[in-house]
Order: structure tokens, then C-alpha cells, then sequence
């Protein structure tokens, strides 16, 4: 990330709309860590579930950080490291990592797995093993679909949902990165410059779930040598 | 899905193409290095870090083959694999070919000061009066979906491409091009003019001990960086991907031919 943002970032950590967001945050995990027997985070690797790990482990670092691997046809082997050292450098001890023999069964024609896979099994297995909560890092400003969720208070699964950045900006995001000198992945500064800042994203790379997005066409360009598998 | 294509239209396809093929003028020319440059009149698209003159060339053939006929064609097929061509050396391309491997350089961009890629974003909605009477059309998924279409652009003033190839039916062919790259149909990569000159050596595969091209593992005595890349026309095509160098990377190349006459 080039200094002048980085500076920028800084700059609004000392904002005070966002220290109030930061505080607000705060109050909502402590809520949901004194009030609920077992949660757990849903970490994608990405940057916002990476501002959310850090300020949940730092009260609670025994807490169940779950992350769902998207199988070597949408994650490069190499994001996929860089998402486990950076679990272990924001200090999850209690990491668990599931996938779907599907995706190297159908490589890239492996539509929603997730869906059925992580939503239809192993969501009622972990309500099954006793999970009551979990801790999701989805924001309002990201899309309509997910302002709505947040604002009707829809969990997709039978175990109830909290979103403590559902207020969050991406400036705000990046000024916790920034300010806590939190590890993020490499792909952002690859991507940030060119489609800017606040539309990068952690999403899986030549899906055609997302070839409504336009993601692909950049894909090619940035990811060219992961588009032939 | 499988395409469905009737055998009455591989039949009027490959009738199309006989008869196409004789009007091609493959004069007697003798292949020369060569350098061809394209001065552009708007920024360049790209949906892949760089663009394939032989592709290119292989898509004029074919227009020139088909005439009108070229924009009936089933799209997603290769036109060889539809007409029981494939794998045929047809022998009209002005490009040499050594081994199947065409002597023709990938895209250099001249991106001057300006250095760097950038997003461009069109929004592809449905318009409601395109269905007049239907009460509820659903935009967020089946045929009439929304789509956000994104493009990586360069600010290029020209496209430089090394070629070993015939001189006048490259120009003949080049001089049909008025846009090249991504998404022309929106004005990108607009051609204003371009220029053929005759080189001293031949840069289409290798220049300063450096990949020009997508080139296979097979004619490479060794190798420093190898990724699946399409190394022949169409580049579109699953079945054109081989585990090749990289396009600038260091590599020795095998004695190919005698015409290649030294060894790398």
C-alpha cells in the first residue's frame, strides 16, 4: 500500500465517527461473549473478517475462528497460506479449516457449494456440537442485499448471526488495518491501486458465480497465471 | 450444455469455407523478419496481460474465408472442430510456422508515463420497453439479469508486434483492422494507423534470450518460469492450453528447424 493512503487511513483512525464505530463494535462482542454460550467467528481471510478476528481474540483468543476453503480452483494455493499466517499472526489458536471434496471433483464448475455444503451441512453440525453464535463481518455499505439482512436481522442458518462492523465504512476498515498494523493479504495490493481501495475484495478468482460482477475480466489481466488450471 | 448444431448447417459452414478458401491470395512470398507497429487512437482493453498477432491473423483469415458468413457462426466452437478441419495445415497464413509453432510475438504496449492499468465499467440493465406486456420481469437472475460489466484498459500510444511472415499479405490483411483489444465495438483500441518494417533478425520467439511468445515446454531445451498457457489460435479455446514459457522469461530454445539453423 503506497504511504500517502496509508497516511490517509491513519489520519481517519482519529476520527471521531469512527472511534465511535470502533466503540460500539466493542460493546456488541462484549454482549454476545457474556451472553451466548458458544460463538464462534466466520473468517474468510478477508479484510473485514480480519478486523473483526482481531477485536474479538483480544478479549476471548480461545474462541472457534472458522474458515471455509474454497478448494485450489477459486483460492490460489498461495492466498490460501497467507490466510492461515495471518490467522495465526492476528493470535486465533482455535482455527478450523472445512471444505467440499466437490471443488477438486468439479473444479471451476463448482457452483454453489457453499450454499449446499457449508449452510445445508455443516451449519447444523456445528449447532449440533453446541455453537449458539456466530460472529459475521458483514458490513451495510457493501451492497442493498446485505443492508437489508443486517436491517431485518436475517441469519442465513439456524445459528443466530451478529455483524459488530454492520456500521463500518471501508475507510474505517482500512483505518484499523492501518493503525493496528493488522497483516492483510497480498492480492489487495495488487488489485487496490487499480480498481481503488474501496471496491477491493476478498472473493474467489475466475468464479462464474461472480461473472455478473465483471470480476472475471480483471481476473484475466491480474491473475492471468491462475486462469488455465 | 452441449451446442446443438444441425449437419445441414456443418454442411453450409464448410461449403462456405471451400469455396472461401480459394479466393485467399497466398502469393508466392518469401517469409522476412518483420516489426509491425500499430499507432492507436484510444486507450486499449484487454481482458489477458497481453494480445496474440497470430490470433489476430487467424480471425482475419477467417473473416476473409467466410465474408458474411463469418458473423452466422456458432460461437463457443472452434470453426476447424465444426467443419472436420481441425488439426489441417490449411497453408494460407502469412505467418511462418516452425514445428506448428507460429513466429509471431505477443503484444508490447508503449504505455509511456502513464504506466498503469485502469478500470472502466459499464452497467448492462434491462430496458422495459423491450417487453412490452409482460407485467414482472426478474432482474436479479435468468436471461434479463443485471450485469456490471468491468475492463482493464491501457493508455498505449502503440502496439509493437515481431513477426516472421509475408510482407504484402500482412499488410493486406492489417489494413482491414480498425480496432484492436478488448470491447472495440465501445471504441477502444481504435487504429489509426500502423506501419510494417523489414528487420534484420527474427524477434517472433525469442529476443535477447527471452520468451516473445507463449512457447511449449516440448521445444524448449530448458525452461525458467512455465505456466498453462493457449499457445495457438483459437486462444480461446480450452484445448489450445499447454504448460508453456512465459512470455519474457529467460529460455533455450530447441533447433526447431533448419531454417532456424543455429542451435540457442
Amino acid at each position: 500500500m503506497e504511504e500517502k493512503y496509508k497516511e490517509a487511513f491513519r489520519l481517519h483512525s482519529l476520527d471521531i465517527r469512527y472511534l465511535r464505530r470502533l466503540e460500539e463494535s466493542k460493546r456488541i462482542i462484549a454482549f454476545v461473549l457474556k451472553y451466548y454460550k458458544k460463538p464462534y467467528i466466520a473468517f474468510s481471510g478477508g479484510k473485514d473478517s480480519t478486523v473483526l478476528t482481531h477485536l474479538i481474540v483480544a478479549v476471548n483468543p480461545e474462541i472457534m475462528v472458522f474458515h471455509w476453503d474454497y478448494g485450489c480452483f477459486y483460492i490460489l494455493e498461495k492466498v490460501q497460506c497467507e490466510i492461515m499466517e495471518n490467522a495465526s499472526k492476528l493470535g486465533v489458536i482455535n482455527f478450523r479449516v472445512e471444505t467440499s471434496d466437490l471443488y477438486n471433483k468439479l473444479g471451476r464448475k463448482a457452483i454453489n457449494i457453499l450454499g449446499r455444503e457449508m449452510l445445508g451441512k455443516v451449519s447444523p453440525r456445528l449447532k449440533r456440537e453446541g455453537y449458539d453464535s456466530v460472529f459475521v463481518g458483514l458490513r451495510k455499505e457493501e451492497s442493498l442485499k446485505r443492508k437489508r439482512r443486517i436491517n431485518m436481522n436475517r441469519s442465513l442458518t439456524k445459528i443466530k448471526e451478529f455483524w459488530p462492523l454492520s456500521e463500518w465504512s471501508w475507510l474505517d476498515i482500512w483505518a484499523y488495518i492501518v493503525s493496528n498494523s493488522l497483516p492483510y493479504l497480498s492480492h489487495y495490493d495488487l488489485y487496490g491501486p487499480i480498481i481503488g481501495w474501496d471496491k477491493v475484495r476478498m472473493v474467489t478468482f475466475f468464479d462464474s458465480e461472480f461473472d455478473f460482477l465483471g470480476s472475471s475480466n480483471i481476473d484475466g489481466v491480474l491473475m492471468w497465471r491462475f486462469k488455465n488450471l | 450444455m452441449g451446442i446443438m448444431i444441425d449437419e445441414e448447417e456443418v454442411k453450409y459452414f464448410r461449403d462456405s469455407f471451400d469455396k472461401g478458401l480459394f479466393k485467399i491470395e497466398n502469393r508466392q512470398e518469401k517469409h522476412v523478419p518483420l516489426k509491425v507497429t500499430f499507432f492507436l487512437g484510444s486507450p486499449i482493453c484487454i481482458s489477458h496481460p497481453w494480445i496474440h498477432l497470430d490470433g489476430l491473423i487467424s480471425h482475419l483469415i477467417i473473416k476473409e474465408i467466410l465474408g458474411s458468413d463469418y458473423f452466422l457462426l456458432p460461437s463457443k466452437i472452434s470453426l476447424m472442430k465444426l467443419i472436420g478441419y481441425e488439426g489441417k495445415s490449411l497453408g494460407v497464413s502469412p505467418i511462418k510456422s516452425t514445428a506448428g509453432l507460429s513466429h509471431a510475438s505477443i503484444s508490447i504496449f508503449d504505455e509511456g508515463e502513464k504506466k498503469s492499468y485502469r478500470v472502466e465499467k459499464m452497467y448492462k440493465r434491462f430496458e422495459d420497453r423491450w417487453a412490452v406486456g409482460r407485467k414482472k420481469i426478474s432482474i436479479a437472475s435468468g436471461h434479463y439479469r443485471s450485469h456490471i460489466l468491468q475492463h482493464i484498459y491501457l493508455p498505449s500510444n502503440k502496439v509493437v508486434f515481431y513477426v516472421c511472415g509475408k510482407i504484402n499479405f500482412l499488410d493486406k490483411l492489417l489494413r482491414k483492422v480498425i480496432a484492436i483489444g478488448d470491447n472495440t465495438r465501445v471504441g477502444w483500441g481504435k487504429v489509426q494507423n500502423f506501419i510494417i518494417e523489414e528487420i534484420n533478425n527474427d524477434y517472433s520467439l525469442i529476443k535477447g534470450g527471452k520468451a516473445m511468445r507463449p512457447i511449449p515446454e516440448r521445444y524448449l531445451v530448458e525452461v525458467f518460469d512455465k505456466v498453462l498457457l493457449a499457445w495457438k489460435p483459437p486462444y480461446w479455446d480450452a484445448k489450445s492450453v499447454e504448460l508453456c514459457a512465459v512470455p519474457g522469461s529467460p529460455i533455450l530454445l530447441k533447433d526447431l528447424s533448419n531454417w532456424y539453423g543455429r542451435k540457442i
